[in-house]
């Protein structure tokens, strides 16, 4: 796998589509996982280098895409932290 | 909680910053709908005073009557009838149309604010919900709901000035039949105070909810003001 990064700060919405559609379709081809995230090949391949090296993703022996529990716990936490926050606002009725 | 729960929530945050996104527009369409009722009284006193200067300009029929008034009388039956009937009624047809010139173009406006568009993010599921909550500008956010609230309380008093307007109007003439049957001088300031009595009373249930509307919005402020200080200092990179 490529260890290029992404060129800027990594975007938290590729980054949740990408763990998304690990986490519903299990490992994936990085073809079908461009196709399903709707990412250009280059920069899919670019944002799983960067999340293999944080150990958010690995390869498989047949070069899939599989997310690690690692990846899966830090997506976990983040819906956990919408969950947290966004659950505590009370919004008005108009 | 679940992702649907999560999703419900950013649902209503969206829909609230939605409804104010409609105030904020408010706040700008009722500068339009005062410029377009003015502009409406303008035409007004610009008919009289053409039409008063055309009688006067016709030499006839005007003399100073007692008590100092200045009144035209016959000239303006030179004038075609349509002219003549419009001259009697412009007093209320023009100011009437200002104030449905100004309403319709304040519902139009109203029609062209952009809403749900954010619909479609939403339904990729937590991603969706992460790229609004991200791309939310929250300093422009706070400003829009300061705006609409005061907006929104600038439409709360033309409303209900407005309302007050035509329960004179309304109350006038059954008012004045009525004192003169009983051969008394009409008291126009004890009408005013009737008619806004009334108007309190018969719309004081919309009154609370518009109160109430406000006070949501100073509350949401609120909420968000805490919300965007905990967002801005998560650390979500990995």
């Amino acid at each position: 796998m490529s260890s290029r990064q992404p060129s800027s700060k990594p975007d938290l919405y590729v980054v949740a589509r990408i763990v998304k559609e690990l986490s519903d379709n299990g490992s994936m081809k990085r073809t079908q996982l461009a196709t399903a995230t709707r990412l250009s090949y280059d920069i899919l391949v670019r944002y799983l280098g960067w999340m293999n090296e944080k150990g958010f993703v690995r390869m498989d022996g047949e070069e899939n895409v599989v997310l690690t529990e690692e990846g899966h716990d830090v997506y976990e936490r983040l819906v956990e932290w919408i969950l947290e926050y966004v659950g505590k606002l009370r919004f008005p009725r108009f | 909680m679940s992702e649907v729960q999560v999703l419900t929530k950013v649902e209503e945050l969206m829909g609230a910053l939605d409804q104010v996104k409609r105030y904020k527009a408010l706040t700008r369409l009722l500068v339009d709908f005062a410029v377009i009722f003015l502009a409406a009284i303008a035409v007004l006193l610009g008919w009289e005073l053409g039409f008063d200067f055309y009688r006067l300009g016709s030499a006839t029929g005007c003399y100073y009557a007692p008590f100092g008034e200045f009144t035209c009388t016959a000239s303006s039956a030179a004038l075609p009838l349509a002219v003549q009937l419009f001259s009697g009624l412009a007093i209320l047809l023009i100011p009437m149309a200002g104030l449905l010139g100004g309403i319709v173009w304040v519902d139009r406006g109203l029609k062209k604010v952009e809403v749900e568009g954010w619909k479609g993010v939403l339904g990729e599921g937590i991603p969706g919900a992460i790229k609004l909550l991200q791309e939310l500008n929250w300093d422009l956010v706070l400003d829009d709901i300061r705006a609409s609230k005061s907006g929104y309380s600038v439409y709360f008093t033309v409303k209900v000035a407005g309302y007050w307007m035509l329960a004179l109007v309304v109350l006038f003439f059954p008012y004045d039949v009525g004192m003169s049957a009983l051969h008394l001088a009409p008291n126009m300031y004890a009408l005013a105070l009737v008619s806004f009595v009334l108007v309190v009373l018969v719309a004081r249930g919309d009154l609370q909810k518009k109160y109430r509307q406000v006070v949501s919005l100073d509350n949401l402020m609120w909420e968000l003001r805490w919300f965007s200080g905990e967002f801005k200092a998560a650390k979500f990179e990995a």
